[in-house]
C-alpha cells in the first residue's frame, strides 16, 4: 500500500481540542508547516497544532491521504476532490483556514475555486447571502460603487 | 454553534485575494459592491491588470502597456468595464428618449488619441493581438477649443486633412506592409503610427499561426460546412481606447455576423463583425451609424493555417453608404459614450432590429422609386396619346 516502510514512519498530531491524531509520515509531510518540523527533527513529541480543531484535522489528513497515494490516477482525484468539497460553508471555512495555517497549496487551490464558484456570477446581493457579510457602506459610497460596476449585474 | 458563528467574511485578506483572483470580471465587480472589506481586494489593480491581459491580450503587449499605464488611465478595473460589454443599440429605448449629451461629448478625441487593441479568437484562444496607436493617415487638428470638428476643419486644413477629412474612413489593421514599402511620407505624419510599425516587424510571424485546428481538413479539402465552423468559433475583440482621457470602448459584435467564401473555389474567407452606434440627429440620416469591421483571411489547405490579409474598420450610414472621415471620427467618439451591455443576446437582438429597419428602409426606398418610375412612364404614355389624339384631330 505504501512506499518503504523506513519512511513511513508515524507521526502523532494533537488538535486544538486536544484529539491526537496517528498518521503516516509521508501523508503528513504534504503540510509544509509538518514538513520543516520534521526536518528539523522537531517531531518526536505529538506536534501541537494550535488552530485546527480536531473534525478538521481529520478532513484534512484525508485529504492529504488520498493525494499522498501515488496510485491514484489524476483523474480519480479529480472527481474525488470534487465529492471533498462538498460541505457547508462552516466546514469550509475550517478547511480554508487549516490549509492555510498548514500550509498545504493543492488544498487551498481546491477550498479556493471552490468557494469562488459558490459565488461566480451571482448578484451583490446574493455574495452577501453566501458570505454572510453587511453592507457597510455610506449611502454616497454604495451609489458611486454601485454606478461604477453597474455594467456587471443590470 | 461555533460552526454557525464562523463564516467566510472571516477570511483574512490574502485569503479572500487568492478567492478574487480566481473570478471573472462580472463577479470581481459584484463582489466589490458587497461591503468595504471586500471592495478593497476586489479593486486591487493587480487582479484586473491580469483579467485585462488574459481577456485582451493585445493589452500585454509591450507598447499597449504603455499606452494603458498612462497617468491619464483610472485603471485597468475601468477599462475592463468599458471594454467588456458591447454596444447595446435598443431601438425602442433610444426612439423615445434621445442618447444623453454628456457635457463630454463636446471634447472631441483627436485620431492621434485613439488606440485599437484588436484580438482574434479561435475556439477561445488568442491567434492574433494588434494594437494599432492613433489613426493613420488622419491628422491631428487643433480641436481644443472647437465645439465641432467641422467648423474650423476646413478653415485650417491641409490638403491632407481635406483629404483624409472628405474621403470614405477607413481603418486598416494590417496594411502598414504596403505603406513601408511605399516610402513613409504618410506615416511620418503621425508619431505613434511610425511606433506602431517598428512593432510590427517584431510579430510579425503573428499574422500567420496555424489554428488551434480540429478537422479543419478533410480529405484535403476544406470541409463544406467551414463557413458555419467559422461562424461558431471565431470571435473578434476590437476596443477603441481614448488614451487621453482613458475611456475604452469594444466596437465589435464578438461573434461574426456574415462569414462568407470571398471566391468559390479558394481557400479566402471574409468575416463581419461590428456595432450599431447611436448618433445625433444632426450628423447622419436615421440617426443611426454601423461601425463595421470586416477581416478577410486565407486558410490554406494542407496545415490549416490562417493568413490574415485584411482587418479592417469602416463606418456605414444606415443606407449601406461609406460615410467620410470627419463623421466617422465624430461617430467613433459618440461610440465611447454609448450604452452597452454584457448580455450578448441583447446586443444580437438589437442589431437584428437595425437590420429588419434597414431591409424595410430598403424596401420603402426601392417602392418610391418604382412608384417615380410608373407615374414617369404614365405621364409619358398620356403626353404620347395627347401627342397622337393631336395629330389625329389636326390632320
Amino acid at each position: 500500500m505504501s512506499l518503504s516502510p523506513s519512511t513511513s514512519k508515524m507521526l502523532s498530531l494533537k488538535s486544538s481540542d486536544g484529539k491526537v491524531l496517528e498518521v503516516e509520515e509521508h501523508v503528513a509531510v504534504l503540510c509544509e508547516t509538518i514538513k520543516s518540523l520534521v526536518e528539523d527533527g522537531c517531531a518526536d513529541s505529538p506536534i501541537p497544532l494550535a488552530n485546527v480543531d480536531g473534525a478538521t484535522l481529520g478532513n484534512v489528513m484525508e485529504w492529504c491521504k488520498k493525494h499522498a497515494d501515488q496510485k491514484a490516477s489524476a483523474d480519480d482525484l479529480e472527481d474525488w476532490d470534487a465529492e471533498f468539497v462538498e460541505r457547508d460553508q462552516g466546514e469550509l471555512y475550517h478547511l480554508i483556514m487549516a490549509a492555510n495555517y498548514l500550509n498545504i497549496k493543492g488544498l487551498l487551490d481546491l477550498i479556493c475555486q471552490k468557494v469562488a464558484d459558490m459565488i461566480k456570477g451571482k448578484h451583490p446581493e446574493k455574495i452577501r447571502e453566501i458570505f454572510n457579510i453587511e453592507n457597510d457602506f455610506t449611502p454616497e459610497q454604495q451609489e458611486q460603487i454601485r454606478k461604477d460596476n453597474s455594467w456587471a449585474f443590470e | 454553534m461555533e460552526h454557525l458563528l464562523c463564516h467566510l467574511k472571516g477570511l483574512n485578506r490574502d485569503l479572500l485575494a487568492d478567492i478574487m483572483a480566481r473570478l471573472d470580471g462580472s463577479t470581481l465587480a459584484s463582489a466589490a459592491c458587497t461591503c468595504s472589506d471586500f471592495c478593497h481586494v476586489a479593486r486591487d489593480q493587480r487582479l484586473w491588470k491580469q483579467l485585462c491581459h488574459s481577456t485582451w491580450p493585445s493589452t500585454a503587449l509591450e507598447e499597449a502597456q504603455h499606452l494603458i499605464s498612462s497617468p491619464h488611465v483610472d485603471g485597468f478595473d475601468k477599462f475592463y468595464a468599458d471594454s467588456y460589454p458591447l454596444i447595446l443599440c435598443d431601438q425602442s429605448a433610444s426612439q423615445s428618449t434621445q442618447p444623453p449629451i454628456c457635457p463630454e461629448l463636446k471634447t472631441h478625441v483627436s485620431p492621434s488619441d485613439f488606440v485599437s487593441l484588436v484580438d482574434v479568437y479561435y475556439q477561445k484562444k488568442c491567434i492574433l493581438s494588434r494594437v494599432l496607436d492613433g489613426i493613420p493617415e488622419a491628422v491631428d487638428m487643433d480641436v481644443d477649443d472647437a465645439d465641432d470638428i467641422g467648423c474650423n476643419w476646413d478653415v485650417t486644413a491641409t490638403d491632407h486633412q481635406r483629404w483624409f477629412a472628405d474621403c470614405p474612413f477607413k481603418l486598416d489593421l494590417l496594411s502598414f506592409n504596403y505603406n513601408e514599402r511605399n516610402g513613409n511620407e504618410i506615416g511620418e505624419a503621425n508619431n505613434g503610427y511610425a511606433n506602431h510599425r517598428q512593432h510590427h516587424n517584431a510579430n510579425d510571424d503573428n499574422s500567420m499561426r496555424a489554428l488551434p485546428s480540429i478537422s479543419l481538413v478533410e480529405d484535403g479539402k476544406l470541409g463544406g460546412d467551414f463557413c458555419k465552423k467559422l461562424e461558431e468559433d471565431m470571435r473578434l475583440s476590437w476596443v477603441l481606447f481614448d488614451k487621453k482621457r482613458g475611456k475604452a470602448v469594444n466596437i465589435t459584435s464578438w461573434k461574426p455576423l456574415l462569414v462568407q467564401r470571398s471566391w468559390p473555389s479558394d481557400g479566402d474567407f471574409v468575416m463581419r463583425f461590428g456595432c450599431i452606434i447611436p448618433v445625433e440627429q444632426s450628423m447622419l440620416p436615421y440617426n443611426l451609424a454601423e461601425c463595421v469591421i470586416l477581416a478577410r483571411c486565407g486558410i490554406t489547405e494542407r496545415e490549416g493555417c490562417v493568413r490574415w490579409k485584411e482587418i479592417s474598420m469602416t463606418v456605414n450610414d444606415m443606407a449601406g453608404m461609406h460615410v467620410c472621415g470627419r463623421k466617422s471620427l465624430m461617430v467613433l467618439n459618440q461610440a465611447l459614450h454609448c450604452l452597452r451591455s454584457k448580455n450578448h443576446c441583447e446586443v444580437e437582438k438589437g442589431y437584428g432590429q437595425y437590420e429588419r429597419k434597414k431591409r424595410e428602409m430598403k424596401r420603402r426606398m426601392e417602392f418610391k422609386e418604382t412608384l417615380a418610375d410608373s407615374i414617369c412612364i404614365s405621364i409619358e404614355i398620356v403626353i404620347f396619346v395627347a401627342f397622337c389624339y393631336a395629330c389625329i384631330l389636326f390632320f
